[in-house]
């Protein structure tokens, strides 16, 4: 195309940046291109890129301005983005396709521009490999093209002859190829920089995805685990009403109760709260209530039993994992419960007579911290209408807004409001009472109740 | 979420002092523990809790000294407690800490009861 003017020659320019805004963001788009933007260098992408970029070479000669003989071009733009964004392989390539492509054409400059086109994505693939094998960046790039067109104006006129009609050529094309190819490469580096950020960004919101999905399965997997060893029937316990509750936290805690039918009609009633959160506590919440099962079978004192259950958690506890645990043996031929206390917050005894409950306080230290730790044991008499409370701290430290405890003392009062009603209704009434005291403030630790009634 | 929590570290010769305020519950003994681990982690082997400003402790929290006290045991290093308020020190009594923890009533005493350095 010749030209006539500065105006025809800009809006030549505008159409060669339209293309070039559709064929940078086609390119950076194939999976050629992003593979090497992860540093994956196949030689059927490396090809690829190459053919690619050199028929934009191609196009950069085609879409030229004719002007004495030699063309205002944008032949280098190719092979300058190929070096720089993919490394030398796809820059001396493409240099090469499109180095071709104008020596074929010949004419006065076949032979400085051809040299020039090579030269422009040999020298981009090198400073890619300087820049630590990946691109520079938008103003070392534009500076680049710049610099390499100034070159090729240079060896233009070293190598063409008279040097008159070289030198007329290039005050002609200078200015125009160097701001046509600096153009084109900024526009490349643009396209280049938002796709890296682009991927960047996405990488960075998939790995918060999937560390959130992982957090949420680990939760779930806790929270299966707990309900798994949690009975799913309380089973009769005669002479005794019965009634638990279990509420896990969302970042479980490890509570759980048991009931355990005995020789002799007796039943072992367990209370427990593991110590930490998450499937660790989870885990040792369910080795601590099985070994607390096995022992508890075998004809022994519940001393013994609670014991020979802490010898064998102690043993396996690493990492400061305790487990605070009531222990009671209900007897209904003599109306009796004998307990051991290990480091459980002490259930509440309300005699039917009424009067301030009183607490079953400790008989021994936590589970799982002195392999040989002694327990004692506790054995009270209990007449009809004699009510037990067995609770985790969940339920006295559940907090409402304010930050205020629910406390001892509201438990109590719910209680004692309620003696004369069913045990599983009490236990109903306990938890209402605490949802409504915590409203809107989430539940930080499990729940777990359990009442034992005197018939 | 949790209540006011503070934790703070100085140095008394040898020993490392940790100075807990607030709540130890199951909102703050996950931060707990980790500044109690870093000290432990720079090579720290004298270490002493204050908690004249504990006004609650939790299960969780009981489960950072436990695993504190394990951790010193096993490296030959000492682990002492200071100050602990009458809450606190129920806590302790119902757990049975008070049997494996070395309690003293004040900083002084504390830091009296560590080996001497070198």
């Amino acid at each position: 195309m010749a030209f006539s003017g500065f105006g025809d020659m800009f809006f030549v320019l505008l159409q060669m940046i339209c293309v070039i805004i559709v064929v940078a963001y086609l390119i950076t788009r194939t999976k050629s291109f992003t593979q090497v933007l992860d540093g994956i260098f196949s030689w059927k992408g490396q090809a690829t890129l190459v053919l690619l970029f050199g028929a934009l070479s191609i196009y950069g000669t085609e879409s030229g301005i004719t002007i004495l003989g030699a063309t205002a071009n944008v032949r280098d733009l190719g092979p300058m983005v190929g070096g720089l964004a993919c490394g030398p392989v796809v820059g001396l390539g493409a240099g090469l396709i499109g180095a071709a492509y104008r020596f074929s054409l010949g004419g006065f400059t076949a032979v400085p521009c051809a040299t020039a086109t090579i030269l422009a994505g040999l020298f981009g693939g090198l400073i890619f490999l300087l820049a630590g094998r990946k691109f520079i960046g938008m103003h070392g790039a534009v500076l680049f093209a710049v610099c390499m067109e100034a070159f090729h104006m240079g060896i233009t006129l070293l190598l063409c002859r008279p040097f008159d009609q070289a030198l007329g050529v290039v005050e002609g094309v200078a200015v125009p190829m160097i701001i046509a190819n600096a153009t084109g490469v900024f526009i490349f580096a643009f396209i280049i920089g938002n796709l890296v950020a682009e991927r960047q960004t996405k990488e960075e919101r998939d790995t918060f995805l999937s560390e959130l999905e992982r957090k949420k399965a680990e939760l779930k997997i806790a929270h299966d685990i707990q309900m798994s060893f949690l009975p799913e029937r309380l089973p009769e316990v005669p002479g005794f009403e019965l009634a638990a509750l279990s509420l896990p936290a969302k970042e479980v805690g490890g509570d759980f109760y048991d009931a355990i039918p005995l020789p002799g009609g007796r039943t072992a009633l367990v209370i427990a709260d593991v110590s930490g959160k998450g499937v660790p506590a989870a885990l040792f919440m369910a080795l601590s209530r099985t070994v607390l099962r096995a022992n508890s079978l075998v004809p022994r004192s519940a001393r013994d039993a609670v014991g020979e259950a802490n010898m064998l958690i102690a043993e396996d506890a690493k990492s400061g994992m305790f487990v605070t645990l009531f222990y009671a043996v209900a007897d209904p031929a003599n109306k009796t419960i004998t307990y051991v206390n290990a480091g459980h917050n002490p259930p509440l005894l309300f005699r039917a007579g009424g009067g301030r409950p009183t607490g079953l306080k400790g008989t021994g230290i936590i589970l799982g911290v002195m392999p040989e730790a002694e327990y004692g044991e506790e054995t009270i008499h209990l007449a009809s209408g004699d009510l037990v409370l067995f609770y985790t701290d969940g339920v006295t430290e559940a907090i409402n807004p304010g930050e205020e405890q629910f406390g001892e003392a509201r438990l109590i009062e719910t209680v004692a409001g309620s003696l004369d009603r069913p045990p599983a209704e009490i236990v109903e009434r306990i938890r209402d009472a605490v949802m409504a005291f915590s409203g809107d403030e989430p539940q930080f630790d499990d729940l777990t109740l359990m009442i034992l009634r005197v018939v | 979420m949790s209540g006011h929590f503070e934790i703070t570290e100085k140095k008394a010769g040898t020993v490392d002092i940790i100075t807990v305020k607030g709540r130890l519950d199951a909102g703050s003994s996950e931060t707990a523990q980790e500044r109690i681990n870093r000290v432990l982690d720079a090579g720290g082997r004298n270490l002493l809790v204050n908690l004249c400003d504990l006004d609650y402790i939790s299960s969780s929290g009981l489960r950072v000294l436990l695993a504190t006290l394990k951790r010193l045991k096993a490296d030959g290093g000492t682990f002492r407690i200071a100050c602990a308020q009458p809450q606190i020190l129920e806590v302790f009594t119902m757990a049975g800490f008070h049997r494996i923890f070395s309690l003293s009533p004040d900083e002084a005493t504390a830091l009296a009861g560590f080996p001497a350095g070198p």
